[in-house]
C-alpha cells in the first residue's frame, strides 16, 4: 500500500530535529553566557557541589509526598491532599521535635498526624464517596488555617526558634571524594531514608503480591474483586499509608529551612507540585523522583540567583521552581497516562 | 454435533440450584430458578438481553447474594458469598467484559489475588513454569511476560479460561463467550470447549445466540424474564422451538427484502485519512461509497476505525487528507449541523452517551436536531404545542412505548430508545442514515421492528451504512458488505457474493487473493 510521506513516522524525525536545535542553542548559550560577567558567575553557582547538595535537600520533601501520592494513586484514589499533609506534617514534626527534643519525635508525630489526614482523605472518598478533589481541597484548607492557628497559639514569643534536627551523616569514604562526597555524601539521614525508600517502593509494587493488588486495584478494581480483593480495605491502606509518608514530608520540610524552624503556609504549595511530580514520573518511584528532584534544581538555582543578586524582582525568582515545574508538564507530559480507574469510586453489589 | 444425545442417568450433579431468588430495586432478576447441572456437560443458559442468565451465574460465582433459595455444589449445600469461595468450590467464571487488567502481564492477571508459596514474593518465574503447559495446550502463543492489552480479544479469552483452571476450577461458567470473537476465533473457542469437556470439565455456556447454542451445548436451559422456561436436550430440538421460548410466542426470524437495483452514489468519502483523540492513525486511505436505496453493510473487528469513519462522514471530525462528496458536492468542511439539515442523519454507537440526552424528555430528544428552528420555535420561542403534536405523532408511528412523551427518556427500557433514535432519524426521510450498532442489547422484537425500518428506508431510496459487530445481523441486512481493516477497506463485495467465514478472514487480516470464496446462503437472522 501506498503511505503518503511522513504520516506514520511524524514524530520521529521531527523529534530528533527538535532535539538536535536544542542542543546546539544550549551550548551556543553556554559560550555567550561564558562571555559575560552574569553568566559566568551563574555557571559557577550550577557547577559547585552546594548547588547539587542544596537542590537534593529541597527536592526531599516532594520526593516523600510524591512517593506517598504514588502509593494513593495507584490504588485509584487521587491524593491531592498532599499538601495538608506535607503541612499538618511539618506542623507536627517541629512542635514534635520542640517539645521531645529529638527529630525522631518529630518524624513519627509527623507520619501519624498524615496517617490521620490519610484516614479522613479515605473516609470521604472511600466510605462516603466523595468527590477526591473535593475533599482534598477541604483537607487543604483546613492544614492551611489549622497550622497557622496552631502555630500562633503554641509560639507566642514570636518566630524562628529552632527545633532540633536531623544530624549531618558523613558517609565514610564516599564523602571524601571530591564534587559528589559534598553533593551526594553528606546529608541528613532523613534524606538517605528517603531515596532508599524508592528501590523499596519499586520491589513492592513490582516484585510482590501487595504491588500486583495495589496496581490492579487502581487500574480495573472489578476485576480485582473477581478475584477475591477487597478493594476499598486496599484502598483505605493504600491511602493511610500514602498519608504517613506523605506526613513525612513535613519533616524533611522543616529540616530543608536548614534551620529547623516552622512558618505559616511553610509548605508554600510544595503538595500541589508533589501531586505533579508523580504524573511527571508516570506512576513510578524512579521517575517521581526525576520529578521531586526537577524541582529541587530549580528551586536552589532561584535561591542562589536571589544570593547573586540579579536585578530581578525576588518574587520573580521565587516562581522559577513552579515555572519549570510547569514547563516539564507541558511538554513532557502531552499522553501520560495514569491507572485507569484513578478517581472513581468503587462500588460493591447493590450500593451503587 | 454428532454421536448420542446427552443423557444424565450414571451422572453426578456438579451443581444444583434450587429455587434462586434474587431481587435488585424495582426488579426480581431470578424468579425461584431452579437448574441441575452435571457433571461433564456442556449447558447452555440461552435468553434474551435482561433474562438473569448473567445474574444466575454471578450468584452462583459469589458476586451477587442471593435473596433466597439453596446452591448445592456436588450435593452439598454451600453459602457462596465471595468469589474466593466459589473458587475454593472449583467453579470459575469468565465474564462477557472480561476481568482482566490491560496494563499489567499474562501471568501477573493470572496469580492476581493469589498466594504464592513465599508471600509476599511474586515468584512470576515459578507460576509461568506450571502455567506454560495450560497456554501450550491451549494454543496460547504469546511470552506470559506480555501486557494483555498487547493480545487480541481470543487470546485474552484464553487468558481468562487458563486464569480460571490455574485456579482449581472444574465448573466452568462462560458468560456471552463469543460476543466479542471473530467467526475463526468462535470456531477455535468451540475446539477448546470439546477439550475441556474431554478433560472432565463441566461448562455453562450463556448465550443469547441460537445457533452457537445448537451447535456447542449438550442441554439447553431457557430464561425468560428472571424464570427458567424450559431444560431441552439439544439434540432433540430445534431453533423455532427455542426462539417460541425465548420470546414467549412463535417470532419472524428473518429479515424480509425484496432485491431493488441501487441509485446513484450518494455519499462518497475518498483518500481519507484522519487520527483519533489520541492521535493514532484511524483512517489510512480509505474511500467508501453509499448509493441511494442500497444499504451498505460495514464489517470489522471493533477499533479498525469505525467510530473515526462516522465521526468523519458527520462532520464530527476533520480529515487529513481526503473528501467526502454529498451529491456530487464537496461537503468536507461542511460543519455538522449543515450535512443533518442537507438530510445526512446519524445513529450513534452509544444511547446513552451520544444518541440521547437523558435527563431530558422525550418529546425533547426527538426534536434534538431541529428544536430551534421553524415550526418548533418561532423567534426564539419555543412552540409547545407544535413539539407535542409531532412527538404525538412520532411516539405512534414508531411504536416508542411510553406513558407519555413529557417522560424522561432515561425511563424507557433500551428498546424504546433506541426507537427514538430512529424516529429522529428516519421521519424527515434523510438522503442518507449511518447507522451503529443499530440494535446492540435489544431484545429480538425491538431489533426486528428497526431491522425493518431500516429496510424501509432503503426501500424510499436512502443511502444506509449500517456498523455492526453482529455478523450475522449485517449480512441479514446488507445489499452490499465492506470489510474494514486497519482504516483502510479490504473488499467491497455484493452480499450475494460473499459469506461469514471471507469476511471474518479479512476482518482479521487476511489478503482477499487468499479469502475463502462461496456464496451467502439467504440465512434467516437468527438473534
Amino acid at each position: 500500500m501506498t503511505r503518503p510521506p511522513g504520516f506514520y513516522a511524524a514524530g520521529r524525525p521531527r523529534a530528533r530535529l527538535v532535539w538536535a536545535g536544542a542542543g546546539l542553542a544550549g551550548a551556543l548559550g553556554l559560550l555567550l553566557a561564558w562571555q559575560t560577567e552574569l553568566g559566568r558567575g551563574i555557571l559557577t553557582i550550577l557547577a559547585a557541589p552546594e548547588f547539587v547538595r542544596a537542590a537534593l535537600i529541597a527536592a526531599t520533601p516532594l520526593l516523600l509526598a510524591a512517593l506517598g501520592g504514588l502509593i494513593s494513586e495507584l490504588s485509584g484514589v487521587l491524593n491531592m491532599a498532599l499538601e495538608s499533609m506535607m503541612l499538618l506534617g511539618a506542623f507536627a514534626a517541629y512542635t514534635a521535635s520542640d517539645y521531645g527534643h529529638t527529630p525522631w519525635a518529630g518524624l513519627a508525630a509527623a507520619g501519624v498526624v498524615g496517617l490521620l489526614v490519610g484516614l479522613l482523605h479515605a473516609y470521604f472518598t472511600i466510605t462516603l464517596r466523595a468527590n477526591q478533589i473535593v475533599s482534598a481541597v477541604a483537607l487543604n484548607l483546613f492544614a492551611l488555617a489549622a497550622t497557622a492557628l496552631g502555630f500562633r497559639l503554641i509560639y507566642t514569643r514570636g518566630v524562628f526558634i529552632t527545633a532540633p534536627g536531623f544530624a549531618e551523616l558523613r558517609l565514610p569514604v564516599l564523602s571524601d571524594l571530591p564534587y559528589l562526597g559534598k553533593a551526594l555524601f553528606s546529608h541528613n539521614i532523613l534524606i538517605y531514608l528517603a531515596l532508599l525508600l524508592i528501590p523499596v517502593m519499586w520491589f513492592i509494587l513490582y516484585r510482590t503480591a501487595w504491588g500486583l493488588t495495589l496496581r490492579s486495584v487502581g487500574e480495573h478494581p472489578e476485576a480485582a474483586s473477581t478475584v477475591g480483593i477487597n478493594v476499598n480495605r486496599v484502598r483505605y491502606l493504600a491511602v493511610l499509608l500514602s498519608g504517613a509518608v506523605a506526613g513525612m514530608s513535613g519533616s524533611a520540610l522543616v529540616s530543608a529551612t536548614n534551620i529547623n524552624a516552622f512558618q505559616e503556609n511553610l509548605s508554600a504549595g510544595r503538595g500541589f507540585i508533589a501531586f505533579a511530580a508523580v504524573i511527571f514520573g508516570r506512576w513510578n518511584p524512579i521517575g517521581v523522583f526525576f520529578g521531586a528532584f526537577l524541582f529541587g534544581l530549580g528551586d536552589a538555582f532561584q535561591i542562589r540567583l536571589q544570593a547573586y543578586g540579579v536585578g530581578v524582582p525576588y518574587q520573580l525568582l521565587l516562581m522559577l521552581p513552579y515555572v519549570i515545574t510547569l514547563i516539564a508538564l507541558v511538554v513532557f507530559m502531552r499522553h501520560a497516562r495514569g491507572p485507569a480507574a484513578s478517581g472513581t469510586p468503587f462500588a460493591e453489589e447493590g450500593e451503587a | 454435533m454428532t454421536g448420542p444425545a446427552f443423557s444424565t442417568t450414571g451422572r453426578e450433579a456438579a451443581l444444583e440450584l434450587r429455587q434462586i431468588v434474587k431481587k435488585f430495586p424495582g426488579v426480581l432478576a431470578n424468579d425461584r430458578v431452579d437448574l441441575t447441572i452435571y457433571t461433564g456437560e456442556v449447558h447452555a443458559l440461552l435468553g434474551e438481553n435482561g433474562a438473569g442468565k448473567s445474574t444466575l451465574m454471578k450468584v452462583v460465582y459469589g458476586l451477587y447474594h442471593r435473596d433466597g433459595g439453596e446452591i448445592l455444589v456436588r450435593g452439598q449445600p454451600y453459602d457462596i458469598r465471595s468469589p474466593q469461595a466459589a473458587m475454593a468450590l472449583g467453579i470459575g467464571m469468565v465474564h462477557q467484559h472480561f476481568m482482566l487488567i490491560p496494563n499489567i502481564s499474562i501471568i501477573e492477571n493470572i496469580v492476581l489475588g493469589l498466594r504464592s508459596d513465599r508471600y509476599p514474593l511474586l515468584r512470576l518465574d515459578e507460576a509461568g513454569r506450571r502455567v506454560r503447559a495450560l497456554a501450550e495446550d491451549f494454543g496460547l502463543n504469546a511470552a506470559l511476560s506480555t501486557k494483555v492489552g498487547k493480545l487480541t480479544v481470543g487470546q485474552q479469552q484464553k487468558v481468562e479460561i487458563i486464569k480460571a483452571l490455574y485456579r482449581g476450577a472444574r465448573l466452568l461458567i462462560l458468560d456471552e463467550p463469543t460476543a466479542v470473537l471473530l467467526p475463526q476465533e468462535t470456531e477455535e473457542l468451540f475446539k477448546l470447549i470439546e477439550k475441556l469437556r474431554a478433560g472432565g470439565v463441566t461448562i455453562v455456556f450463556i448465550s443469547h445466540k441460537l445457533n452457537e447454542v445448537l451447535k456447542i451445548s449438550d442441554r439447553v436451559t431457557v430464561m425468560r424474564r428472571g424464570r427458567v422456561v424450559r431444560t431441552l436436550t439439544t439434540r432433540q430440538t430445534s431453533p423455532a422451538e427455542l426462539a417460541e421460548a425465548m420470546v414467549g410466542q412463535a417470532v419472524d426470524l428473518a429479515v424480509v427484502k425484496q432485491p431493488r437495483p441501487a441509485g446513484a452514489p450518494r455519499l462518497v468519502i475518498e483518500d481519507a485519512y484522519a487520527r483519533d483523540d489520541l492521535g493514532s492513525p484511524k483512517l489510512n486511505g480509505l474511500r467508501l461509497a453509499l448509493r441511494a436505496g442500497e444499504i451498505h453493510g460495514l464489517a470489522g473487528v471493533d477499533g479498525n476505525g469505525q467510530q473515526t469513519l462516522v465521526e468523519a462522514l458527520m462532520g464530527l471530525r476533520g480529515l487529513e487528507r481526503g473528501r467526502i462528496l454529498f451529491a456530487d458536492q464537496d461537503i468536507t468542511s461542511q460543519p455538522t449541523a449543515e450535512r443533518i439539515r442537507a438530510g445526512v442523519v446519524h445513529i450513534p454507537e452509544n444511547r446513552h452517551t451520544e444518541g440521547l440526552v437523558l435527563g431530558l424528555s422525550v418529546t425533547d430528544n426527538l426534536l434534538l436536531d431541529v428544536f430551534e428552528d421553524p415550526p418548533y420555535a418561532q423567534r426564539g420561542w419555543r412552540q409547545f404545542k407544535v413539539m407535542d403534536a409531532h412527538a404525538a405523532t412520532l411516539t405512534q408511528a414508531f411504536d416508542i412505548r411510553t406513558p407519555s412523551p413529557a417522560v424522561e427518556v432515561r425511563k424507557l427500557s433500551g428498546g424504546n430508545q433506541q426507537k427514538v433514535i430512529l424516529a429522529r432519524s428516519l421521519w424527515r426521510n434523510p438522503a442518507v442514515l449511518i447507522a451503529m450498532q443499530p440494535t446492540r442489547g435489544l431484545d429480538v422484537g425491538a431489533a426486528a421492528f428497526i431491522h425493518k425500518r431500516l429496510v424501509e428506508a432503503r426501500d424510499q431510496g436512502c443511502a444506509l451504512l449500517i456498523v455492526s459487530s453482529e455478523l450475522d445481523e449485517i449480512i441479514a441486512l446488507s445489499d452490499v458488505i465492506s470489510v474494514i481493516y486497519e482504516g483502510r477497506i479490504v473488499e467491497t463485495r455484493p452480499t450475494s457474493e460473499t459469506n461469514l467465514n471471507r469476511i471474518g478472514f479479512l476482518m482479521a487480516g487476511g489478503q482477499p487473493d487468499q479469502a475463502p470464496t462461496g456464496r451467502t446462503d439467504a440465512a434467516p437472522l437468527l438473534t
